[in-house]
């Protein structure tokens, strides 16, 4: 069909139907300003507190409160378990699956359908940021989604993977989602919880994949909130936490709704995908 | 300020009128002329334009969706210029005399063309209102603002594979519904 057709038949749709996207897409398109600043060590106990107290006043109790947290169950993988994700591929443009059926280790969410994007500045690392990697944004005031010193071009060596920082949410873990590790097999698991993080420390090793023989996970799981914070990398879980220690979180008003996800499933094996 | 009383400044004939509209969605057509000409002057000619079209035709006038309203006329007018900034046809004299002639004499493929949009364009708008709103936000932004995936993708916080995702799949319901409604 013409293209002037196409576009003259387009051209006609309801102005309400014109309202409605443009109120959706050109809604405050600047209001990006923080809701809440988190401070990591000793806000959010007040935060959780104050909302204990209110659902005990409201009468509510805290079954019901606990039903809107973030909760992670941690186990390995069952034999043969699969998961599987559907992707545009643009270069066929067509869909197209992948499935694994190898997962090491596999963490499930409950949790609620909506929640608040964090955003993270660091206050110390073991080794310089690859700031070129553009999967993660940083806006002028160096708040940040994401930070990797992974380099993604030319020789790969085991101080190129030290640390991966990545935020995730409740949301995108609905309809059976899932965080698996696929490459590293877990060692050591332990568990901790410090303020308002429950914390899952991984200590893995790997295949020697690109020489690296250690793969680590340091995983913040803030259930009020709803967010999940991984750092991963080559290097000891006491780096990690220390680079955790450092970060400096606060949550924005751009909210994350579980239907903007068609995968569930993400992979934390770094230097992989 | 509400719509209503931008209207209501228009049938008073207050050139208030003319500055309320343009703060309260000026941008957002200049936006969307943009998205067709890729000139940003171009764009806020095709928005000064679109207004005083909007001064001349209300009154009689009264749109429900005053903002739609604007963007439309906006988008049409930009459509109008890209057509004439790319015709090649204009550069003859006697090209233009027949695009005249054109007007009141269409061919048959013209008219047939007229009956395909009409009829396809309805089936679009009932296609749309089957949608989910979310889905009906997306294929509008992109097939009606001319929004990139990207900028669609930023401005929902979702990733740009989520959103090629979700228009292959409207696009292919629409092939579907089309073909049932055999337009195709």
């Amino acid at each position: 069909m013409k293209k002037d057709v196409i576009s003259n038949s387009i051209n006609k749709i309801s102005d309400e139907y014109i309202e409605e996207a443009i109120d959706e897409l050109y809604k405050n398109p600047l209001d990006n300003a923080p809701k809440e600043i988190v401070n990591m060590k000793r806000k959010n106990f007040y935060r959780i507190a104050v909302a204990m107290a209110a659902c005990l006043i409201l009468g509510v109790g805290t079954i019901a409160c606990a039903k809107i947290l973030f909760n992670v169950n941690h186990r390995e993988a069952k034999p043969n378990e699969i998961f599987s994700i559907e992707y545009f591929d643009q270069v066929t443009g067509e869909m197209e699956t992948n499935v694994w059926e190898d997962a090491k280790y596999v963490m499930t969410f409950d949790g609620p359908d909506e929640c608040n994007a964090v955003e993270f500045k660091e206050h110390w690392l073991p080794a310089a940021p690859n700031e070129s990697r553009n999967a993660f944004q940083t806006n002028s005031e160096g708040w940040r989604t994401g930070l990797t010193s992974e380099f993604s071009e030319g020789d790969v060596d085991e101080s190129m993977l030290e640390y991966f920082i990545e935020v995730y949410y409740a949301p995108q873990f609905k309809n059976d989602g899932a965080m698996l590790i696929l490459y590293c097999t877990p060692e050591e698991i332990t568990e901790d919880h410090r303020s308002n993080y429950d914390i899952i420390k991984i200590r893995g090793t790997r295949d020697g994949y690109k020489g690296i023989e250690d793969s680590n996970f340091y995983i913040m799981l803030n259930e009020s909130a709803g967010y999940v914070i991984v750092l991963s990398g080559s290097s000891d879980i006491e780096t990690l936490e220390h680079i955790a220690n450092e970060l400096e979180i606060r949550e924005t008003s751009n909210v994350i709704s579980s239907k903007y996800y068609s995968n569930h499933v993400v992979f934390l094996d770094p230097g992989r995908g | 300020m509400d719509n209503s009383k931008i209207i209501d400044m228009f049938f008073e004939r207050s050139e208030q009128a003319i500055v309320e509209l343009s703060q309260q969605y000026g941008n957002q057509a200049k936006a969307i002329a943009n998205n067709v000409l890729n000139n940003i002057d171009d764009a806020e000619e095709c928005v000064n334009d679109a207004l005083l079209s909007l001064w001349n035709s209300i009154p009689p006038m009264r749109p429900n969706h005053l903002q739609a309203y604007l963007i439309k006329v906006t988008k049409n007018i930009a459509l109008n210029r890209l057509d004439y900034n790319t015709s090649k046809k204009r550069n003859s004299h006697y090209d233009i005399a027949l695009d005249e002639l054109q007007d009141c004499i269409p061919s048959r493929e013209n008219i047939e063309s007229k009956i395909i949009e009409q009829e396809l364009s309805k089936a679009i708008d009932d296609f749309l209102g089957t949608l989910p709103k979310d889905d009906r936000v997306i294929f509008v932004g992109r097939y009606w603002m001319g929004e990139s995936v990207l900028e669609i993708a930023n401005k929902l916080h979702c990733s740009q594979n989520i959103i090629a995702v979700k228009l292959f799949r409207i696009r292919k319901r629409l092939k579907h519904y089309l073909k049932k409604e055999r337009l195709l």
